[in-house]
């Protein structure tokens, strides 16, 4: 996408005022996105981004840069300024480029190109119509299907040169079921770092009778009472809980400035001994997977929690200088208008030893949390809220009647030392993760698991 | 850069018949201080451009980074493959243009002679004033100032021919407190593009008062509540439900303020303003991102809805007057109903004055959880929360670990003072302290 000769100009022009690093970043990304709305195509946009970040390193100390103008003379100047904003005395010499080749962990069949849209529009029709003939009840569907195809090179002072294409495809439906007084929602969006084979071996009967199933529930659903109780929650998109109570806090963006619940805690107990946590960025064609991370690294599988001891923390280069750690191959960004930062992948609870039946039966009265929505966290105070999408009310031990409208709350470390039930049915679910480097994909995952104790929010009041 | 004469030429060519380019060149700085070292700092120069187009009668959507005669073929073929698939019955037209348009200063020349440096002096010392204020002030987790100018050009086939320069800078601080292992954050912005209102003293107080007061905070009894809700929270809240205004949303019935036109929807004390002129607006345009002149116009007036927002699409299936509400988010996306400067309008009543009204309640100051504890269509929300008890008029101890729940259209409707004290933050949708009759809270 650019040059050898060229990439070397421009980082050692970096390198001329006292960066002791230098990065480069090159991107171009072509994405589609089509939209229908209750069987009609109604929306229908492609793009092609491109642009190059240019990153230095003093120490602790970084600058960013970036700019869609590839011309020579504009990368010098870009680097050049860059260059002038640090102040230092010492200069340090750029290693030889040195190409890598990736080995490529995720098969892609289809090309973006490769798919006419007659093709597309015909499976989206399929869940289109399949969500609206669900019930007279249900109002509309939405369907919208994004792919993306992304090209990068990433080289460094260090000798880093390295190329590599991720390709991604995610179907987002909605149903919607109305009475007439009241419209509530149920959705799905399975994703994969896959091309449009993805879609073609997709169960879409099953995701567009879920999400219709859901949106009727709700309907039919009262107000989620409140109040402090035991609470279930459901495999895949439930690790939403995990990913926001923890594994923002074990990011070194927060980590290494001291600023996360979680600093200076490795090795501890920090989670009941049920609990083992991995980030894992090498499973194959999963939504949060890479071959490399945005700064070149190899994705990994790191073990973050182990039967409740804390064994790692999430680490990119930068902050990795700070905590003087290597990096686990977490540096992400949205695209080159981020500098890098440590972000998750695809992030689990692993299975345990315990049932959902077998959970359920054995609570009295609690929420059972069958489907999540999305939440977030405060990752200096631990503190957490996330929706729940579809729950029901637990009594004597079976699943009873089905609330909407519920909300759970409370501290992270606090409720990974809650959790007394960990199923064994894990399942991971696609997301769409949003911090300081922007929105990423990255998978959340869980088996069903109980937390004794957890403050819930509805608006019936109690109960 | 792309030459339009040979895009358009290109175009009509192949069959487009009106065409349409929206470029966006852009110019950002920012810059976070840790620990008195400049921690990142960014600068950047970036353009990108959407071309639409119509073929068939129907708008085909692109967009590029690339923003050269090289693109020009991936263009068009796009614009043509994407209109072909369209199936919708209602078919967006380009603009010819309004006589006039309003003339507004969005750009203060004046905040280009600030230096970076000077920009970095003041993060340090809003830092250090911040961990000089108390000794319980464990870190400054945020200290970023950002600013940057925007170009956005539109220019159509047709004739029209539209610019609008302005800028924007803003800094945001964030303290994090401990007392006892108890941690609290509060975080608070400044936006303006003047840069003597970055006053690093009065502003690290802001923060970290906020900060300390959230210190020993209990959890409530669950029940219902008279609220007091903070400014910034109200006008979050609206923000979250302003979709519910756009005809878009109206046509393809995803908002509950259907056929509400001229029926009371709130209570008679509440008027929503849409004012794209405001000074200083974050939302401020002369014309939207079809180009047409923008103003302002009561939404609602005493708990009437006037008005929902129009783009030429839905205006001219509801056989009204477009209100100058369909912008752009970017050029990555294609025209969108949304507010410009919106505001529910501040009444006599100052703050202490709804607060003295209030004998046992709760004043929420801020909630999370907004993007996913809030259902857009029906309203319904339950947002963890966080305040102080108000005891006889007067705030009491501090609040955490609650959730707020109810719902919007409700809510509106339980509007039982408006207090004088408008503000943005940092949203071009702003509302003063709202005194709601209750909500529901959960906590203990």
């Amino acid at each position: 996408m650019l040059n050898e000769r060229l990439i070397k100009d421009v980082l050692d022009e970096a390198l001329s005022m006292g960066a002791d690093f230098a990065e480069i970043f090159v991107e171009q990304t072509q994405s589609q996105s089509i939209t229908m709305i209750s069987h009609k195509v109604d929306k229908a946009n492609r793009g092609q981004d491109f642009g190059i970040g240019i990153r230095l390193f003093q120490g602790i100390h970084s600058v960013y840069g970036y700019t869609n103008d590839a011309t020579r003379d504009n990368l010098l100047k870009t680097a050049r300024t860059l260059a002038s904003a640090l102040m230092g005395e010492d200069r340090v010499a750029a290693l030889n480029l040195s190409r890598q080749e990736i080995i490529n962990q995720h098969v892609i069949k289809y090309d973006l190109q490769d798919i006419p849209a007659s093709k597309r529009i015909e499976k989206m029709r399929q869940v289109s119509e399949t969500i609206n003939g669900y019930h007279p009840s249900i109002s509309q569907s939405t369907v919208n299907l994004l792919e993306k195809q992304q090209n990068v090179l990433i080289a460094n002072t260090e000798g880093l040169l390295v190329e590599d294409q991720r390709t991604y495809t995610r179907l987002a439906l909605t149903a919607i079921a109305s009475n007439g007084q009241e419209m509530q929602t149920g959705s799905h969006g399975p994703g994969a770092h896959q091309g449009f084979e993805f879609i073609e071996n997709l169960d879409l009967d099953f995701y567009a009778t879920d999400a219709a199933r859901q949106a009727m529930t709700m309907l039919e659903a009262d107000h989620c009472p409140s109040g402090t109780m035991p609470v279930i929650i459901d495999n895949g998109f439930g690790g939403v809980i995990f990913h926001e109570a923890c594994g923002h806090g074990l990011e070194a963006t927060a980590v290494a400035k001291n600023i996360s619940v979680f600093s200076g805690r490795l090795g501890e107990k920090v989670a009941s001994d049920i609990v083992t946590a991995i980030d894992d960025g090498t499973i194959p064609n999963a939504w949060g997977s890479l071959n490399i991370d945005d700064e070149g690294t190899p994705a990994k599988r790191n073990v973050l929690i182990e039967n409740g001891i804390l064994k790692s923390y999430l680490v990119d280069k930068l902050n990795g200088r700070r905590m003087n750690h290597a990096s686990t191959g977490s540096g992400r960004r949205q695209n080159y208008r981020f500098a890098p930062t440590s972000r998750m992948t695809n992030t689990f609870i692993a299975n345990g030893p315990h049932t959902r039946d077998g959970m359920i039966a054995d609570t009295e009265y609690g929420l059972y949390a069958k489907s999540m929505g999305g939440g977030s966290v405060n990752t200096a105070t631990g503190d957490f809220n996330f929706a729940v999408n579809e729950g029901y009310i637990i009594r004597n031990g079976k699943i009873a009647e089905p609330v909407r409208g519920a909300t759970l709350i409370g501290n992270g470390p606090s409720i990974l030392q809650e959790i007394d039930r960990v199923g064994n049915n894990l399942t991971r679910a696609q997301g769409m993760c949003g911090s300081v480097s922007g929105a990423i994909p990255t998978d959340v995952g869980q088996p069903a698991i109980r937390v004794k104790k957890m403050t819930v929010g509805g608006a019936k009041g109690d109960e | 850069m792309l030459n339009l004469e040979l895009l358009f030429k290109a175009g009509n060519e192949a069959g487009l018949t009106d065409m349409e380019v929206y470029l966006v060149q852009d110019e950002n700085f920012s810059c976070k201080v840790f620990e008195q070292v400049v921690d990142s700092y960014s600068v950047s120069v970036t353009e990108g451009l959407s071309f639409r187009g119509l073929y068939q009668g129907k708008m085909g959507y692109t967009y590029t980074e690339k923003c050269d005669d090289s693109s020009i073929d991936f263009l068009i073929s796009s614009v043509i493959e994407n209109a072909t698939i369209l199936e919708k019955d209602e078919q967006e037209e380009l603009y010819n243009g309004d006589e006039n348009y309003a003339s507004l200063d969005l750009y203060n020349p004046e905040l280009e002679t600030v230096t970076a440096l000077e920009k970095i002096e003041f993060l340090k010392a809003v830092e250090a004033e911040c961990l000089a204020l108390d000794s319980r002030v464990k870190s400054v987790n945020y200290c970023l100032f950002s600013d940057g100018i925007s170009n956005v050009t539109l220019k159509n086939s047709k004739g029209l021919s539209l610019h609008q320069k302005q800028n924007f800078a803003y800094s945001y601080v964030s303290v994090l407190v401990s007392e006892n292992d108890n941690n609290k954050t509060e975080g608070q912005y400044i936006v303006s593009t003047d840069f003597i209102t970055y006053e690093p003293k009065s502003f690290a107080k802001k923060v970290v008062e906020g900060a300390l007061a959230q210190l020993e905070a209990i959890k409530v009894k669950s029940g219902s509540y008279p609220i007091l809700l903070k400014n910034t929270v109200a006008g979050n809240i609206l923000d979250a439900m302003s979709d519910s205004f756009s005809a878009e949303n109206i046509q393809k019935d995803l908002s509950r303020l259907k056929d509400k036109i001229e029926a009371v929807i709130a209570s008679s004390m509440v008027t929503i303003i849409d004012d794209p002129h405001l000074k200083g607006g974050l939302g401020s345009a002369a014309f939207d991102g079809e180009g047409v002149g923008t103003y302002p116009k009561e939404v609602v007036s005493e708990g009437t809805l006037k008005t929902y927002f129009h783009s030429l699409a839905t205006a001219k299936s509801f056989n009204v007057r477009p209100t100058g509400n369909g912008f752009r988010s970017g050029f990555k996306s294609p025209i969108s109903i949304s507010p410009s400067n919106m505001y529910i309008k501040p009444l006599d009543s100052s703050f202490n004055d709804l607060l003295a009204s209030i004998k046992d309640g709760i004043y929420i100051t801020d909630v999370q959880g907004l993007h996913s504890g809030l259902n857009q269509i029906s309203g319904d929300f339950s947002l963890s929360a966080t305040g102080f008890l108000i005891k006889d008029g007067t705030l009491s101890t501090a609040v955490h670990e609650i959730t707020v729940a109810g719902n919007f259209f409700d809510l509106l409707k339980k509007i039982k003072g408006i207090a004088n004290d408008l503000d943005f933050e940092a949203s071009n949708i702003g509302s003063p302290s709202l005194w709601i009759e209750s909500l529901i809270v959960a906590g203990e």
